[in-house]
């Protein structure tokens, strides 16, 4: 994808393979050309894309973690993985749907809009999946390696939330500073925690 | 090639590339030789849970049966959760052995029994092995004396054979105070070791009675657990505190060394009684992580006491920390009425 053309005139839908490419190589403007396409490409079709992204990245980190000596264990994590993805991905799309409501100044976005944006984010962490293989190899420096993923996703998503909301980078920082902490706490109390017992209870009781 | 079949050929080879390295980062966990560090790498995660394992037991502080158990603390090392494990570690087949951590200056006497039977029915499906921290002195080592083998540093404090029963007398000061105790029973010893008044010949003489019988059961436990003569322990349980080399040497501890030493001989007598070729993973849950720091309240009361906060600390709690040894800090506070320590 070229920065400076649009996708592709011709077809209503840009490829998989070309939207990928372009998330990738220029997601600024792959981002946006996807804002605009959402007005007049077929949603469906632009939510299955994202929703192949996603389940492909994390499939492939699941399949990564995979450990020959304990496969079922290693297929339940592949499982988990997969499901704590889709479930990030719903909570940003949910997350910027939300904000476009609270935000003053920001541009309504609607929920599958949101998932389409937010889903291509998800994009960099296909390269988890090399990196976890190669982690010995790589030594200590799979650390610092791995923060190339996860900022490279955090900055995508970032600029999904830009470019739906169509606010102030600044703005949205500050937002950004403050919500995560904020969800976090709601998030740790309610849901984590009772996870953790529940876990704990299920485990107890495997043990007994 | 059209610009735009050379993109899909690039994304394709990105995921090509990427989906391959998944079989080649398996195999090379296949081929990974196991180390002895591999092997014997303690794991707390859940995956363990399915797999036969050694799993290790903590018994930390005042021996009491007191379930201190918060509502944010994620792991709980109260003492009442210390004797279901082992209870559990019994009738789970694939705990093959247990090794029990001890770091505890002693406690109640009925607690420290409770748990030495617990360790004594243990013993019998499993081997179990004690390894003792800082100190195991009395209760901590009615409970160490339950196991098939003992490991103890050169400087841990240990033995502490004995019973104790404190009171103090405060009749004088009550008298300067013009405080008069009044006192409605229903029996003659009803209010045996009251504190506001000095204590009478009969009632010293039931409570000596009380203390050696209580002597007399600790004595014969250790006894049993160590394979000893009666008279020998009671050279030795004359309720002094001995080093882990002192311990050695008059046969209350079996070997000197720390936890791992006592996890590779652990290690062994199952490769041994169980004909294994490699050693079994870990299970130890006795570190916490940062999220169980952050949400578990004795680490907030802590921190709060560090900043100054006094709500649960006495001003003596607060004296006998700052000036006396951690280790004979249980001794003066902070205790049950009858103990073993």
């Amino acid at each position: 994808m070229d920065a400076t053309t649009p996708l592709n005139e011709n077809v209503s839908t840009p490829s998989w393979a070309d939207l990928f490419f372009g998330i990738i190589t220029n997601p600024i403007n792959t981002l946006k050309e996807l804002d605009a396409l959402y007005e007049s490409a077929p949603v469906y079709t632009l939510a299955q894309q994202a929703f192949n992204v996603v389940f492909l990245t994390a499939l492939l980190l699941g399949m990564a973690r995979f450990n020959p000596e304990e496969s079922f264990l290693s297929l339940f994590e592949i499982l988990s993985v997969i499901t704590n993805e889709m479930v990030v991905w719903v909570v940003a799309a949910s997350l910027l749907s939300l904000l476009s409501t609270i935000l003053s100044n920001a541009r309504p976005t609607r929920w599958k809009k949101a998932l389409v944006l937010t889903g291509w984010s998800f994009t960099p962490i296909i390269f988890f999946a090399p990196l976890m293989c190669f982690k010995n190899a790589l030594g200590v420096w799979v650390f610092p390696i791995a923060t190339i993923p996860t900022w490279w996703t955090l900055l995508l998503l970032f600029t999904s939330y830009k470019i739906a909301l169509d606010v102030r980078a600044s703005k949205l920082l500050v937002v950004a500073l403050i919500m995560p902490p904020l969800l976090f706490l709601v998030y740790m109390f309610w849901t984590g925690l009772s996870l953790m017992v529940l876990l704990s209870e299920i485990i107890s009781a495997f043990q007994n | 090639m059209s610009t735009e079949k050379k993109k899909d050929w690039i994304v394709w080879l990105i995921i090509g590339l990427c989906a391959l390295s998944i079989p080649v980062g398996i195999m090379g966990k296949q081929n990974k030789p196991k180390t002895e560090t591999d092997s014997s790498t303690t794991d707390s995660g859940w995956g363990i849970t399915f797999k036969d394992r050694i799993k290790v037991i903590s018994l930390n502080g005042m021996i009491s049966d007191t379930d201190e158990k918060s509502v944010f603390s994620l792991s709980d090392s109260s003492i009442a959760s210390t004797i279901k494990k082992i209870r559990k570690a019994a009738e789970n087949n694939k705990i093959k052995a247990v090794l029990l951590r001890i770091n505890s200056p002693g406690g109640t006497v009925a607690t420290s029994q409770e748990i030495n039977q617990a360790v004594t029915a243990l013993k019998e499906k499993k081997p179990v092995f004690a390894t003792m921290g800082d100190i195991a002195a009395s209760g901590g080592y009615y409970v160490a004396c339950a196991t098939d083998k003992i490991y103890a540093n050169p400087g841990t404090l240990t033995g502490s054979i004995g019973v104790i029963l404190n009171g103090m007398n405060f009749k004088g000061l009550a008298d300067k105070l013009g405080v008069q105790p009044q006192v409605i029973k229903s029996g003659l010893f009803k209010d045996i070791a009251s504190p506001y008044r000095p204590m009478t010949d009969e009632e010293r003489k039931i409570l000596q009675g009380l203390i050696d019988d209580s002597y007399d059961q600790f004595v014969h436990a250790v006894a049993d657990g160590r394979k000893m003569k009666v008279e020998d322990v009671k050279k030795i349980a004359d309720g002094r505190i001995y080093s882990g080399r002192q311990a050695k040497a008059n046969g209350l501890v079996d070997a000197l060394g720390s936890y791992q030493d006592a996890l590779q001989d652990l290690q062994a007598t199952c490769k041994k009684k169980y004909g294994l070729t490699e050693d079994l993973p870990v299970e130890d849950k006795s570190s916490s992580s940062i999220l169980e720091s952050l949400f578990d309240t004795s680490s907030a009361t802590s921190m709060f006491q560090h900043m100054g906060g006094s709500a649960q600390q006495s001003i003596e709690e607060t004296v006998i920390e700052r000036i006396m040894p951690v280790s004979m800090q249980a001794k003066y506070y902070k205790q049950p009425l009858w103990l073993m320590e």
